[in-house]
Order: C-alpha cells, then structure tokens, then sequence
C-alpha cells in the first residue's frame, strides 16, 4: 500500500500501527502527527491503523512571530 | 509612585514579569536570537510548527535547544493557517509539542495584508476555549470584532497596529485609543510595530503589552533594538501612569515671566 509522509511517497508491505512506521523513520524530538488533516495524539500511536493513500504529516518546531 | 513596580501583567490568571511579548523568526543567527531574547527578558516568545525537514535553516535546526535553555515560556502560534480546521489542528499538535495551553490564534483571510479573517475568529476562538486552549487572538482594532472575542471567553486579545511586518506603526490611532477605552481585558498591540517610539505610543494609550519580531530581528543591531523595546514598554506604561498633561494651541512659557529683568522698561 501507498502512504505519503510529508508529501513524499513511501511504499509499506502491509497496514502496520503508526507507531511501527514512527519507530522506523525516527523523527527529530519534539514532534506531532496528523494524518489526513486529523490530529493524532501520541497515546493513539499504538491503536492507530495505516490505510491505504493515508497523508501523514509530522511536524516541528521553528522560529515563529 | 506604586506604580513604577508595574513592569509585568496577568493572563489568564498567570503573572508575567515583563509586557513584552517577543518573536523569534528572521534573526540573522541563533546567538543574535538569543543574545535579543536575554537582553529582552520578554514574558513569552512565540514559535510555529512546520514540517520536519522543511526548514533546515541553522535557527530552526537548533531552536528546540534554544528554547529549553531559554526557560521563557513559549506562544505557540497557528500561523499561516487559512481555515478554523487548520487553526484547531496546529493547535492541538502545538500543544502536544510544547507542551502548553497558550496559543496565538492567527486565521488568515488575505495573504496581502495577512489581515486576520475577522468573520471566522470568533467562533474559532470560541472553539479553542472549549477545548481547554489559553487563546491569544491576533485581530484587527475592529471595536464589535474584539468585543465578540471577550465575549466568547478569550480573557486577552491582541489588536494589530499595522499587517505583519510593515514596521509602520499604528495606522489607526483613533480607532486603537477608542478600542482601549471600550475593552477592559488586557491588550497586547501584535504586528506592524517598527519603533520603539511605536510601543512607547500604544502604551501611553493604556495597552496593556507589545508583541513584536521583525522590528528586532532586522534592526542592523537586533540585540541593542531588543533592549530598546523593553525599556520603550517600561517607559509607556509609566507615561500612561503618570497621566499627560493637557495639550495647548498657544505656548505658555515654563519659566515664570514675573520679574524678568529688563522686560516692558521701554
């Protein structure tokens, strides 16, 4: 199946727990999710299921005003 | 003379020791950033969030360090944001990331002016507050706007003197001292401020605090111009205390003309 992480393509096996791909990609502490728009807490990690065509943006801080 | 203690203010309930509010965008390096903020002592700096690995500049590569050192509280902003889906989204995930309530609701409705879209900032706010958020609202000095947002629960809100980055000062002076006297919660002008004479003048009018970046950040000397702005707050909010004297159309000597030597001898 086909998901994009911040707008990249990636190909996955099978639908795995978001937090086997997090676990996999390592993303720079601290950071959030959302996917499709939805925000996903970090204790939904575990329970949340990667389907097909799913956009998941992981995000940072940066300077800001 | 009480009130020459009165340097820092209260926000949703929480006592700040400075009423400057302080940015951390477009600094030419993080020591210049962090030189401006210690020198500064502001009560809060904001910070956004944006896709990991797509600001790969040397300030935001070593931010999240910077800010941890700091121990300044952190205004988490919704910037660039075009829709209340968006704004409740980022919100959220600022939390989590920053681990704070405090947001600066910013809801853009035109990318020229980056004027806030004032029809849905009510009920975004609104929003925000249900779900726990300690919301600053970044708003035009639209009297019946800012009033709507107090109305619905946000105990501050911040009015811009001019769009983000003009460095222009108040555009609307009547309408900003108008404002002023028609709100009663705290105040804080956010954006359009390139002087410290700017902020010296929002404060003598009653504003409650500043909060301001690009003026700092591309002054040729962004730490002494932190600085500057500091002690600019300090000095309108004891101008504002002190209450002006009356302006006059006709010139009144301040020495005393009473027996001036020489005068009317002729």
């Amino acid at each position: 199946m086909i998901i994009f992480i911040n707008q990249v393509r990636k190909e996955l096996s099978k639908s795995s727990p978001l937090d086997e791909l997090l676990r996999e990609l390592q993303p720079k502490n601290p950071f959030a999710i959302s996917i499709n728009s939805q925000f996903i807490a970090k204790a939904h990690y575990v329970t949340t299921m990667l389907q097909d065509n799913d956009h998941i943006e992981i995000i940072s801080p940066v300077t800001g005003g | 003379m009480s009130n020459l203690n009165d340097v820092g203010f209260t926000l949703y309930g929480q006592n700040f020791s400075s009423r400057l509010l302080l940015g951390t965008s477009r600094y030419p390096s993080p020591q210049i950033l962090e030189d401006a903020i210690q020198i500064a002592q502001p009560a809060m700096v904001t910070a956004s969030l944006r896709r990991q690995g797509a600001n790969p500049s040397e300030i935001s590569s070593g931010f999240w360090d910077l800010l941890k050192n700091l121990n300044i509280p952190v205004l988490p902003n919704t910037a660039g944001c075009h829709r209340p889906e968006e704004v409740i989204q980022i919100a959220h995930m600022a939390r989590e990331v920053f681990n704070t309530d405090w947001i600066k609701l910013e809801l853009i409705g035109d990318d020229y002016t980056l004027q806030p879209d004032t029809l849905n900032l009510v009920e975004t706010a609104k929003t925000l507050l249900k779900d726990g958020f300690k919301v600053l609202p970044y708003c035009t000095e639209d009297l019946v706007v800012c009033q709507r947002l107090v109305d619905v629960g946000c105990e501050a809100i911040m009015p811009w003197a001019a769009p983000i980055g003009t460095g222009k000062g108040p555009s609307n002076p009547y309408a900003l001292q108008i404002l002023r006297e028609r709100i009663q919660v705290p105040m804080i002008v956010d954006a359009g401020l390139g002087l410290p004479s700017h902020a010296t003048q929002v404060m003598e009018w009653g504003y409650d605090g500043v909060l301001l970046n690009t003026a700092v950040a591309l002054a040729q000397n962004p730490t002494q111009m932190a600085q500057a702005f500091s002690l600019a707050v300090i000095a309108g909010r004891q101008a504002f205390h002190a209450g002006a004297m009356p302006a006059n159309h006709i010139a009144q000597p301040s020495t005393p003309s009473l027996g001036t030597p020489f005068w009317h001898q002729a």
